[in-house]
């Protein structure tokens, strides 16, 4: 082993060091809001127990040119302990659960099976564990679940509204739907991608990415073990607490700009740059306030590794307009521990206007937490 | 009239005993008939202890006819010529070493009258034996045969003034002796001049190097030029009635041209071993000097993409060759992935490469090998100029710094026949790449730094008796806390650590045994450390104690045979922490960011024990035939598997040197090899956490035809055809829940074309053109498709040439054009490239056919310039390489933004001038 992984290392290491010294190119950045595109998924719990009821809520900005636009977005589950816990494998076997679809709601209930827990193959010390990988995603064209589009108002055609928008129809209804649905796939040699919706335009030609977005979400299942969201206590730009527009579930919301037209006391107030964000322009510095209790100790590591390790945590950051320096930071180390400087810098745009900022906190135990910011850019010459 | 010089210039000889076939006549061409470093018994001056050798005695004189049609012309001059001479006294074979201008009729003259000599045997203890002579000729056209030619340039030797005549104004021939590098004049060379009647006037050099002969008859002279420390050099001048000639000859000191290694030679056991020489290694451009990277510009091996310092030979993965110094395996061979060997060149015997059917000493693997050689240390005495002086038991020492590290080596004798060397090196990076981490938002703990060392006591006493103990190894560490995680995977983020270290002690014993039997003994024992980690996913932490031990003895059957039976085992107890995700696996399903996999563990301690026995016969049956067939058997306890690898290696002179005429250089030598190569699986592809147990020995069958071709004393040309057939190898494939496990249902089959012309070094100039055409398939099951190898590459193309200006100054530049490496993309259009993992943020691709698009084409030039003096007792030079020259934005591989729905080429380094300074004494 020690030949090829040292192969590895020493390649990641000189990327590293490359990386470092070399220049690549410019490349659409993932902080820059420009499409529809889904800043987070929070579940009401990041470890859920068996039998557990769990909410996924998600947070998504459509910022494309075109917007305001019908877009829906949508949730289906059907998958539970995939093999390897590879996401990919859902879309590879028959469903583990009858499947569950919302459409046009930016959330889903879901219920964990009280089966789920399984044994580490690797830690027989380690505490049992069940995954359950649930699928979402937003489309601005027409939903189509296993062949059937979808209607806005009536649910899926040609199955009597089984699946109607706004959640699951009658349970009877649902089995029997499905039951027609698997055996067409069954039939098909189809499984689980079936059930992953797709998005077309009027003339049934499948959207990209910047009018579709389909992501998935891991919700980790432990008996004992629990898991606190980050938490983001509020904004600083350049060193002064800012008003925040929205925290968590409240962004869920749809997005509602404050009609600003000037700097307000409170509300993040740039200078425009000539530059549009480039180099050159000044940096202005933001961060969301988080508190060094958000980085728990990892319990699972300490008990299946002995590991005395703490959470990974980092902060990716969004803007409509203008440009941030770093996209994703790390704000703690599960080795090293907490990172101060985990803010980045703004650069602002070259037209006076409003402009929106988030900031999404993660840790590598599937908490979340997310926070949003109005601003606005005002004429340099004022 | 002609005069045999035998006792005067004989260079030397050599036995062709029965124990020493390979210094027999299959020889390679050009070789200089002088003793050879484990070929040959010693000479009649050998070391105490060893046999008492007679050489043979000339008995009967034959006299060669001078050639009618040279008599015009007045030619004179030495045809040295090496013999065979029987176990009866008979020469038996008669080449031509050297002729000078003389030609093809003086040189059948020479052989003509050479297989007429009749010797008194040469003895060994007693015994009469066949052995190897340098002798020659001196031709002087007789008398009778001088024509007088009115002509002023008539190149007839000058005519006795008739007595009464006055006396013919004489002419004067001066000039200087200068070493090659830097035009430095030699002092005390001996000039020995010799006109047309043979009589010969003798000068040295002064302080200047200048030589002068005032007072010579106009006429033709033969100019022999002898230096100790020096190749001889003879010339031929002219010198006109009243005119001074003026003359400038430039030596290159034997110590500038020491066979590091050479590339191309038949080698002994293998179909092929690449080799290069000292100055070779050190001039390549683009290479810094680096001697293992200068690998990359042979046939057969791959470039590897950007700075990774892998070592693609003939279509095999990086991992499936490895590296020996001296027969024991080192872990890595480039600091940090590519930057500089962990051995510098200046420590370097040899570097023997086998790009594949390579002999049953070398198992374990199905690519290729590298062995390099720690070479003995210096204390032989130089003069001031820097050549030698005949002397030993003197110090050297030698310092070299450039941009990425800097480095001493001391060495000289210690008592009796004992010498020891010392050197050691460190590494700059962390000077510049520190702020350049930093800047890039990371706080870096450790910044990179590399150091390694070496150190060894010898006791030389010839080929057939030495002892060495060497201690040396390697340190590279790296610690750095990323704080801009990547947007495509925030898992790569946080702490980075990265260190590996080994040290080795190393014992070498060569002994020959008796006149039958010869053994080659190593033992090593060291340690072996690698510690990587990346945030709290992935931590790697091992522990070793690697015990290696390989002795061979040979046993000289028959005059024509010779069996080697030798064990090559592998011990090592380790200790190994794993925590990491699952391996991703070829067509497996991309598993998400790295930030959201819940990682593997183990932990686990043992021993790993491969135990290796072979055996092969060198057996000659024809003169020009040469058949190596041999077999090995390998075990390994970790995976309970016994491998048996059979192999016959095939080498037939199809036309010899000289065999249409005394001055024909050209040989033609056909080669062939076939074999089983059998390499166990990786730990990890047994291991019950992260592989699958149960695995069997990946195997492969090479299959190698060539030809080398010598198409002029400098010149030779090497066309070579091989095919790999891969079986039983270790692939992966769906099991019944739908993952993937190991399984030994891979295939794969490598075939290609490899061809060198190369110019071998001479006083000016080297370079070669190296073209391989290759094709690597693998399958991942009988029935699967057939995709391309990760590393395949079709076309590799490397020019490269260094040419010696004079005055201290050379110049060389290399020229690479390579098929783009391959990339797996991502789906395209109107399929969703990428699908977004709400728990890390970030976006996991959807990937296309493994390794189906081929990146644009690489192509680069580098050029090197050196300018070397020589001071007083010390001696300096000064580089400028510089790789990429002309800039060329090489495409390495695809990148994408963040959801994969826009790509760009990575692009790799762009120019980079790199400058060193080293001094020696």
């Amino acid at each position: 082993m020690r030949r090829r992984l040292l192969l590895g290392s020493s390649l990641l290491v000189a990327s590293a060091l490359a990386g470092a010294a070399a220049c690549g190119p410019t490349l659409e950045s993932i902080a820059q809001l420009s499409h529809i595109r889904i800043i987070g998924v929070r579940k009401s719990a990041p470890y859920a127990r068996p039998g557990e009821s769990v909410r996924l809520h998600m947070l998504w900005e459509d910022v494309s040119d075109a917007s305001p636009r019908d877009a829906q977005p949508f949730f289906a589950f059907w998958c539970v302990n995939p093999p390897g816990g590879l996401f990919a494998e859902c879309l590879a076997q028959v469903p583990t659960v009858p499947p569950a679809f919302s459409v046009g709601e930016n959330f889903i209930d879901i219920t964990v099976p009280d089966d789920v827990l399984r044994p580490s193959p690797s830690a027989p010390q380690a505490p049992a564990t069940g995954s359950l990988y649930v699928f979402y995603g937003v489309c601005a064209g027409t939903l189509e679940v296993a062949g059937y589009p979808i209607d806005p108002d009536q649910g899926l055609s040609g199955l009597g509204g089984a699946f109607g928008a706004g959640g699951i129809g009658g349970a009877a209804a649902v089995d029997d739907a499905i039951s027609e649905i698997l055996g067409e796939l069954a039939e098909n040699g189809q499984v689980g991608e079936a059930f992953l919706p797709r998005c077309v335009d009027d003339e049934g030609e499948p959207l990209g990415s910047d009018d579709f977005v389909v992501g998935y979400s891991t919700v980790l299942v432990f008996d004992e073990l629990r898991n606190e969201h980050p938490t983001i206590l509020g904004f600083e730009v350049d060193g002064e607490t800012v008003f925040v527009d929205c925290v968590d579930e409240s962004c869920e919301e749809p997005f509602d700009v404050p009609e600003l037209e000037d700097c307000v006391p409170g509300v993040a107030c740039f200078d425009a740059c000539d530059l549009d964000g480039g180099e050159g322009c000044p940096e202005v510095a933001l961060r969301p306030l988080i508190p060094e209790s958000v980085a728990e100790r990892d319990e699972y590591a300490e008990l299946a590794f002995g590991e005395d390790l703490g959470e990974a945590v980092w902060v990716s950051y969004f803007t409509d307009r203008g440009r941030v320096t770093g996209d994703v930071r790390l704000v703690n180390d599960a080795v090293t521990g907490w990172n101060a400087g985990y803010g980045t810098a703004f650069l602002a745009p070259s037209t006076p206007g409003p402009v929106r900022i988030w900031a999404a906190v993660r840790d590598n135990r599937g908490g979340v937490s997310y926070a949003r910011i109005p601003g606005f850019v005002r004429s340099s010459e004022e | 009239m002609t005069r045999s010089i035998a006792g005067g210039i004989a260079l030397s000889f050599a036995l062709i005993s029965s124990f020493t076939l390979s210094a027999g006549a299959e020889d390679a061409p050009g070789a200089a008939p002088q003793t050879r470093s484990g070929d040959t018994a010693p000479s009649s001056g050998a070391a105490q202890g060893g046999p008492r050798v007679v050489p043979p005695k000339l008995a009967v004189y034959a006299e060669p006819l001078y050639p009618i049609e040279a008599a015009y012309s007045g030619a004179n001059g030495v045809v040295q010529l090496e013999l065979t001479v029987s176990e009866a006294g008979a020469v038996t074979e008669a080449k031509v070493a050297r002729a000078g201008d003389l030609g093809a009729p003086f040189e059948q003259a020479a052989v003509e009258a050479a297989l007429a000599l009749q010797f008194e045997p040469a003895t060994v203890d007693g015994t009469p034996r066949s052995v190897r002579i340098g002798f020659a000729f001196e031709f002087v056209p007789p008398e009778s045969l001088r024509v007088v030619d009115a002509a002023p340039a008539a190149l007839e030797p000058a005519a006795p003034e008739p007595e009464g005549q006055p006396a013919t104004t004489p002419g004067q021939l001066s000039g200087r002796i200068l070493l090659v590098d830097g035009d430095v004049p030699i002092p005390g060379v001996l000039l020995r001049i010799t006109d047309g009647s043979g009589a010969v006037r003798a000068v040295s050099t002064d302080e200047q190097g200048r030589f002068a002969l005032p007072e010579l008859p106009a006429g033709p002279y033969l100019v022999q030029v002898r230096a100790e420390g020096f190749p001889p050099l003879d010339f031929r001048e002219d010198v006109a009635a009243g005119e001074a000639t003026e003359v400038t000859y430039r030596l290159a000191a034997i110590t500038d041209e020491i066979e590091v290694v050479v590339e191309g030679e038949r080698p002994p056991r293998e179909v092929t071993r690449r080799r290069l020489e000292r100055r070779e290694i050190s001039r390549i451009p683009g290479t810094s000097g680096d001697a293992l990277r200068s690998l990359q510009s042979l046939p057969g091996v791959a470039r590897p993409p950007g700075l990774a310092g892998l070592l693609i030979v003939r279509g095999s993965a990086p991992a499936d060759s490895e590296t020996f110094i001296d027969g024991t395996d080192v872990p890595l061979i480039y600091h940090f992935g590519g930057l500089s060997s962990v051995v510098p060149t200046d420590m370097l015997e040899r570097i023997d490469f086998y790009p594949g059917n390579f002999s049953v000493r070398y198992g374990r693997l199905q690519g290729g090998v590298v062995d390099v050689g720690l070479r003995a240390p210096r204390t032989e005495c130089l003069d001031d100029k820097g050549a030698l002086t005949g002397k030993d038991n003197c110090f050297h020492g030698m310092g070299q710094i450039d941009f990425i590290d800097t480095r001493i080596m001391l060495e000289g004798p210690i008592a009796g026949d004992w010498k020891f060397v010392v050197a050691g090196r460190r590494s700059w990076i962390d000077m510049f790449l520190r702020p350049a981490l930093e800047a890039s938002g990371s706080t870096v703990t450790n910044a990179p730094v590399y150091y390694d060392y070496q150190a060894a006591v010898e006791r030389d006493r010839g080929p057939d008796d030495r002892l060495s103990f060497r201690f040396y190894g390697s340190d590279d560490r790296f610690e750095t806390i990323i704080t801009n995680p990547a947007a495509s995977d925030p898992g790569f983020g946080g702490n980075l650590r990265f260190g590996t270290a080994f040290t080795r002690f190393q014992g070498l014993y060569q002994k020959r045994l008796s006149k039958e039997v010869n053994l080659d003994a190593m033992l090593s024992v060291g340690t072996q450390t690698l510690d990587f980690g990346l945030g709290g996913n992935i931590k790697f932490v091992l522990d070793s104690l690697p015990i290696n031990m390989r002795s061979e003895f040979g046993f000289q059957l028959h005059r024509t045979a010779k069996l080697n039976v030798g064990l090559d085992f592998q011990a090592a107890p380790f200790n190994l922490y794993v925590r990491a995700p699952p391996p991703g696996r070829t067509g497996e399903a991309a598993p998400g960011p790295l930030a959201t996999q819940v990682p593997l563990e183990q932990q686990t301690s043992g021993t790993t024990f491969r135990p290796g026995w072979y055996a092969d016969l060198e057996w000659q049956p024809f003169r020009r035939l040469r058949l190596v067939p041999g077999v090995r058997v390998d075990g390994a306890l970790d995976t309970s598997g016994v491998d048996v690898s059979p192999r016959i290696n095939v080498r037939y002179t199809l036309v010899e040197r000289g065999q249409l005429g005394p001055s024909d250089v050209h040989e033609t030598v056909l080669k062939a090899g076939f074999g089983k190569f059998s390499q166990p699986p990786a730990f990890q592809e047994t291991d019950e956490v992260f592989g699958t147990p149960g695995l069997a020995s990946n195997d492969s069958y090479h299959y190698s035809l060539g030809v080398e071709q010598r198409l002029s004393q400098q010149v030779r040309l090497t066309v070579e055809g091989f095919f790999k057939d891969f079986q039983n190898s270790v692939s992966r494939g769906p099991s019944a829940d739908g993952t993937f496990t190991y399984n030994n249902e891979g295939r794969g089959r490598v075939v290609g074309l490899e061809t060198l012309l190369k110019y071998d070094p001479d006083d000016r100039f080297f370079g070669w053109v190296a073209y391989t055409l290759s094709e690597s398939i693998r399958q991942n099951c009988a029935t699967c498709p057939a995709y391309l190898f990760q590393f395949d590459q079709t076309h590799n193309l490397v020019v490269l040439g260094s040419y010696r200006l004079g005055r201290g100054w050379e110049i060389g530049a290399r020229f690479r054009i390579v098929s783009g490496p391959l990339a797996t993309p991502v789906a395209q259009p109107p399929a969703l490239a990428a699908i977004f993992s709400g728990d890390a943020g970030s976006y996991v691709p959807v990937e296309g056919a493994p390794y189906s698009v081929r990146l644009p084409v690489f192509h680069q030039a580098d050029v090197r310039i050196d300018k070397h003096w020589v001071f007083k007792n010390f001696r300096l030079t000064t580089y400028l390489d510089v790789q990429n020259v002309y800039n060329n934005m090489a495409v390495e591989d695809f990148v994408y933004n963040f959801d994969f729905s826009q790509s760009a080429y990575q692009t790799g380094l762009p120019i980079v001038p790199s400058i060193g300074t080293r001094g020696e004494f």
